[in-house]
């Protein structure tokens, strides 16, 4: 059956056309996107997620419709399907901190509550800096003055690496949040001028990565006052000011921004002088905010790190 | 279609919710009708919490479940949701109805008891036995409505003590000791009610409505009748909400024992009270409640009603009380030993 026919037949949808086939298609309730999901257990994982977060932090997000017997999905021939609102308009990140820590905060209070073992954790498998090294000397296609930078960050990432180890040691706890990867700002979308965040459908991973992630973005999008407003409206939903802090902290340390220079200049994927651009600017960035977050933690209690980088 | 020229306030984030884009709205009270290409709704504001929204959307559902269909539906959410938490607001959809149903007055509370007795037999459950949770709660009782009448003895106590009085104060003095005995025929039919339970054993629960008076049932104009608002709905013996809906509907009419009755067996075709539920149901509606809140009412007055119209709701009340008081004791307890020793 034609996926507009089935939709039609089982959602409380109608005047159905296609915008982009198979994907996105108008309705007289405005655009809907379609997802496909082959893996049941990830699926159901996220329908849970984003019905918890949005009741527990009262924001949008782009939750599962209902068909008419009220299930959050459909069968269809590639597994089971989804729909979803499609918002168009961005939602602001400077002047928002507190709808944007509102959701991180949920979303990182209700990762560290939930987080049994799920099959569909995506486990990151971490390349030894040791062996990152090995490829960095075996890279004979750069010259002289890239290698030269690299070998000398090394040593500075093996500090970063050493740190981290060293702060992770002393944390009673091992229990790590669970948390969808953060992309990109374009995930945030504005509905009557409230944030509408867009999930998508990638797998959940265990740890502050997504995090970090987005606190580089902020903090090279908006800068420090931002930044601390930001960390402090998390705070407020989810206690970054003890030991969930400083892991926060150790996984800002891990260069991965060294990592992936590596990788880059392998596949030479652009051009060198771009990716090294990227990498001072990446490792500028990331020193910046370990200072920040660290500066913030210490405001009660003892400083933990911030030398790594002195 | 979405648009941004929308208003900066919560309506549109609440509506986009249903995939409702309204073309009028008009505010009624707690209650928004929404007119849309969709259809008019009532959008209502209520302030239950997460938590208590959260009952709500359980006492609905297993409305359904039990086939109950004598209640106005409340539509889901896009995503299946039956409430819309919003600040520390809770919201909720519901169809609109133009049409009222030109029912005679007197004969509303009578369509009141017989949805009462439709909802509570339905839902009718024998509670697994706690001789704590009976004698804890009848003690919690008894402790609140001591607390309560020792206020109203201090607002005697005062009056008596002025050298004029006001007419208000003069004819609440003058039926004091009758509130008072009152009062005490509330507790000792509580007492018989707790020693009845600890002596069967037993005590039954229905789903309470919590406040079902005239104004929270429609009318249709086929004759059938919806409950709504279900935002205080609990688990709780019959009794206790039959006296709330007996308490509210006396404020449409001056009530006596033959309307008292007549609602009683409205309410009996559905379930009938057992013998101490009689009890239970006799101590809180004797418990003068109805006069304390007239306390309460004067002594907070803001000069929005006269000292005669506050005379004159104190009178109607005590003429209430004392129908109440005939009714417990001839008709709801025929047999003179059913009858609390006073």
């Amino acid at each position: 059956m034609d996926m507009l026919r089935q939709i039609m037949s089982e959602y409380e949808l109608s005047d159905l056309n296609w915008i982009i086939k198979d994907q996105i298609f108008l309705s007289e309730s405005g655009k809907k996107r379609i997802r496909i999901w082959n893996d049941k257990q990830l699926l159901e994982w996220h329908v849970k997620w984003r019905d918890e977060i949005s009741r527990q932090s009262g924001i949008l997000l782009d939750r599962m419709i209902r068909t008419k017997a009220g299930e959050p999905f459909i069968i269809c021939t590639n597994g089971w399907a989804t729909i979803h609102d499609e918002i168009e308009a961005e939602f602001p990140t400077q002047g928002k901190e507190v709808e944007w820590g509102r959701l991180f905060g949920t979303a990182l209070a209700y990762g560290l509550k939930h987080n049994d073992p799920c099959p569909n954790i995506k486990n990151k498998q971490e390349i030894p800096l040791k062996a990152v090294k090995q490829s960095l000397d075996q890279l004979t296609h750069i010259d002289s003055m890239t290698k030269l930078i690299l070998e000398r960050s090394y040593f500075e990432a093996q500090r970063r690496n050493h740190q981290a180890m060293k702060l992770s040691e002393h944390i009673q706890t091992n229990k790590l949040p669970i948390l969808l990867p953060f992309n990109s700002f374009t995930n945030a979308k504005e509905v009557f001028f409230h944030l509408f965040w867009v999930s998508g459908e990638d797998q959940p991973v265990r740890g502050y990565e997504p995090i970090r992630n987005l606190l580089e973005k902020w903090f090279e999008k908006n800068g420090e006052g931002s930044t601390l407003r930001l960390l402090e409206t998390i705070n407020n939903f989810y206690s970054l000011k003890e030991e969930q802090g400083s892991l926060l902290l150790a996984q800002l340390l891990i260069p991965y921004e060294f990592k992936r220079t590596v990788t880059q200049l392998w596949t030479q994927e652009k051009e060198t002088v771009q990716i090294m651009d990227e990498y001072f600017k990446s490792w500028e960035i990331t020193r910046k905010l370990v200072l920040l977050l660290s500066d913030w933690l210490e405001k009660d209690r003892e400083k933990a790190v911030a030398d790594a980088y002195q | 279609m979405l648009t941004n020229n929308a208003p900066r306030t919560s309506l549109g984030q609440i509506l986009f919710q249903y995939d409702l884009y309204p073309e009028k709205i008009e505010q009624l009270g707690k209650v928004k009708k929404i007119v849309s290409a969709k259809g008019t709704f009532a959008l209502k504001e209520s302030s239950m919490t997460q938590e208590q929204a959260s009952w709500f959307s359980h006492v609905m559902n297993r409305l359904e479940k039990l086939n109950y269909r004598y209640v106005i539906p409340i539509i889901p959410t896009k995503y299946g949701d039956l409430t819309v938490s919003y600040g520390n607001k809770t919201y909720y959809l519901q169809p609109w109805f133009f049409e009222d149903s030109q029912i005679a007055e007197e004969n509303k509370e009578q369509l009141v008891f017989q949805q009462l007795g439709k909802l509570h037999g339905l839902t009718v459950k024998y509670q697994e036995f706690s001789p704590e949770i009976i004698e804890t709660s009848t003690l919690d009782l008894i402790h609140r409505w001591e607390k309560r009448r020792l206020d109203m003895e201090v607002f005697a106590d005062q009056s008596e003590r002025k050298i004029y009085m006001s007419p208000f104060e003069l004819t609440y003095l003058t039926h004091y000791s009758r509130l008072d005995m009152m009062a005490n025929t509330a507790v000792t039919f509580l007492k018989e009610w707790q020693a009845d339970c600890l002596e069967k054993k037993r005590f039954r629960s229905v789903l309470c409505h919590g406040k079902l008076d005239r104004t929270h049932i429609y009318y249709h104009p086929n004759g059938q009748t919806y409950l709504f608002n279900f935002e205080k709905a609990i688990l709780d013996t019959p009794a206790r909400d039959l006296a709330i809906s007996f308490r509210k509907a006396f404020q449409y009419t001056l009530w006596n024992s033959d309307l008292g009755t007549e609602w009683l067996n409205e309410y009996e075709q559905y379930l009938q009270l057992e013998n101490e539920e009689k009890k239970l149901f006799a101590s809180y509606l004797i418990y003068p409640e109805l006069i304390f809140h007239c306390l309460d009412l004067y002594n907070n007055r803001n000069g929005s009603i006269t000292e005669l119209q506050y005379v004159q709701l104190l009178e109607k009340r005590i003429i209430t009380m004392t129908r109440v008081h005939h009714f417990i004791h001839h008709i709801l307890f025929k047999k003179e030993s059913s009858q609390p020793q006073e």
